[in-house]
């Protein structure tokens, strides 16, 4: 069995009283492409400086690609490729040159610094752009130039904090299959932040960050199924904002919602529906039909953070 | 790891320059360029007319560029934390002694060619018309300043204003205190010119030693600032990052 790409036993950072990261365990396999999800303030970016050595832990460590990030900082920092997220260009540099400094930061011999700069641009259609100074250039194309530059010197492990955050939807796409490309093909592992569940579903394995403390971890399918919810979707009329509040005081729902002509109740696994559909009912308002979806990693997720969870999950 | 420390620290310094060719100001390095030799030759003809000593007019030729030097390297160290690219660049395999001897060398070699540029057009007119730093008969002191007191001046400048940048919490901070020493460099240079002259300079040898001493004086104290600096650079310091 492969060693882990990241492993942290018991990581833990505190700026003054305030603990950031809190006693976290983490274990990233070789090859796997690993989201760490969670809402803003979650201690994401703080844990990515830690794994860096750009930032000592208070106590516990991590070890990247074998190496220790207390001693052996500048090992990892070779090895491995990082878009933060601040793009972090020279905006009076051209693409070209941006990549250029890298690749020779990277130590690239110059044949294949410049074959690998010009693949890499010609796969995200920068090519014909490649001497324009990144100053004029849109937040998307800029943050599609920082991944370019994080791949230049095809590091064995890729840290992405919230890589697709500026990118529209066509090259989000692009970007997911370079990523599953990159560890399922080239060998390379994959670590992502990031605040969206749909993004983090696509991931191999999740880690759940809220508060600096780790809640949940597994892959996407078992993290779908800790938040045991269901989503009843009832359209028609006359809903009202003292029923989302009548519906949300029961204890089985987890939280209701109006979206256009639709009431979204969330509700635990094993809640009969039909109750919530009578207390609607029973409010006045008009029901036009009723559906029950299957809950996804987005709704488990709120479950898990709504709810708290003092326990660590592990699926 | 000595081949590779310079490599990077090329690779910083070429960066610096090509990142200045868009210069952040309206003006553009043209206009620089005029202002510093326009700057030159009204200073030579001024303070020539004013028959000022051999020591006084090399000081305010190299008063722009001594400013002018301590801007860069703090906006280039301060500058670039500020301007959020610092965090990716310390996140690669750069060394951190790379990225600010880099940025010493990038600033230092350019200080130098402007303290070239802010003398010549200078000396040129002094030389023809026989008067300033040529009126006293001593073209070695002219030299001599030129090359050994000047140069690792303007160094010192340059290595004051990367420790000021290390240490201060903002660029604009690190950016004033900056121009505080060269501005005070320039005014301890002008102190001991007027010493000189008051002690009844004037002989061309004891000019010489004078220039000499302050030569090696300040090449030490570079040394001393430079090893402090090479030691105490850190990415926790850099990133300040508690």
């Amino acid at each position: 069995m492969p060693a882990p790409a990241v492993l942290t036993e018991q990581l833990t950072r505190t700026f003054g009283s305030q603990m950031v990261i809190d006693h976290i365990d983490l274990d990233v396999p070789s090859g796997a492409v690993y989201g760490v999800l969670g809402p803003m303030g979650a201690g994401k970016t703080t844990l990515v400086r830690l794994l860096l050595g750009l930032a000592p832990p208070t106590s516990g460590t991590a070890w990247l690609l074998g190496f220790d990030v207390r001693t052996d900082g500048d090992a990892i920092r070779a090895r491995t490729g990082v878009v933060l997220q601040s793009p972090g260009l020279y905006e009076n540099l051209t693409a070209i040159e941006n990549l250029e400094l890298y690749a020779r930061i990277w130590h690239l011999p110059a044949v294949d610094r410049t074959a690998r700069i010009r693949d890499l641009l010609q796969h995200l259609d920068l090519w014909t752009r490649r001497h324009e100074r990144v100053a004029g250039w849109s937040p998307t194309m800029r943050h599609k130039l920082a991944i370019l530059r994080a791949l230049v010197h095809r590091p064995a492990l890729l840290i992405l904090d919230e890589p697709t955050a500026g990118l529209d939807v066509q090259d989000q796409e692009l970007l997911r299959g370079d990523l599953n490309r990159l560890a399922h093909q080239d060998g390379a592992t994959v670590l992502i932040t990031t605040r969206d569940p749909n993004e983090a579903a696509l991931c191999d394995e999740i880690a759940v960050l809220h508060q600096g403390r780790l809640l949940a971890h597994g892959t996407p399918k078992s993290l779908a199924q800790i938040g045991n919810a269901t989503r009843v979707v009832i359209k028609g009329a006359g809903f009202t904002a003292d029923l989302v509040r009548l519906v949300e005081s029961r204890r089985d729902v987890c939280r209701a919602f109006i979206d256009r002509n639709c009431l979204i109740v969330e509700i635990s696994c094993g809640t009969a529906c039909a109750s919530i559909v009578n207390l609607v009912v029973e409010s006045g308002a008009d029901i036009e039909s009723v559906e029950q979806v299957d809950s996804g990693l987005a709704t488990a997720y709120r479950s898990i953070l709504e709810h708290s969870y003092d326990a660590k999950h592990d699926f | 790891m000595m081949p590779s420390m310079i490599f990077d620290s090329w690779t910083m310094a070429v960066k610096e320059w090509r990142e200045w060719r868009f210069v952040r100001s309206r003006f553009g390095w043209g206009f620089l360029v005029i202002l510093i030799m326009a700057w030159s030759l009204i200073a030579a003809l001024l303070l020539g007319y004013l028959e000022a000593g051999p020591l006084i007019t090399p000081i305010v030729w190299a008063a722009l560029p001594f400013v002018l030097s301590a801007v860069m390297i703090t906006d280039s160290i301060a500058g670039e934390r500020e301007r959020q690219t610092l965090e990716t660049l310390l996140a690669s395999r750069l060394p951190d002694r790379a990225f600010v001897l880099g940025k010493i060398i990038a600033v230092t070699l350019f200080g130098w060619g402007l303290l070239l540029l802010g003398m010549i057009p200078g000396l040129l007119q002094q030389a023809w018309a026989q008067v300033g730093v040529f009126a006293d008969g001593h073209p070695l002191a002219v030299v001599g300043w030129l090359v050994s007191v000047s140069a690792p001046s303007l160094v010192l400048v340059v290595l004051a204003g990367a420790l000021i940048s290390l240490y201060t919490p903002s660029a604009r901070f690190a950016f004033l205190l900056s121009i505080a020493f060269a501005g005070a460099v320039a005014l301890g240079a002008t102190g001991l010119a007027v010493w000189w002259v008051a002690q009844g300079g004037g002989n061309p040898e004891s000019l010489t030693t004078l220039l000499a001493v302050l030569a090696l004086s300040v090449t030490l104290v570079d040394g001393c600032l430079l090893g402090w600096l090479l030691l105490s650079v850190h990415r926790d310091r850099l990133l300040a990052i508690g």
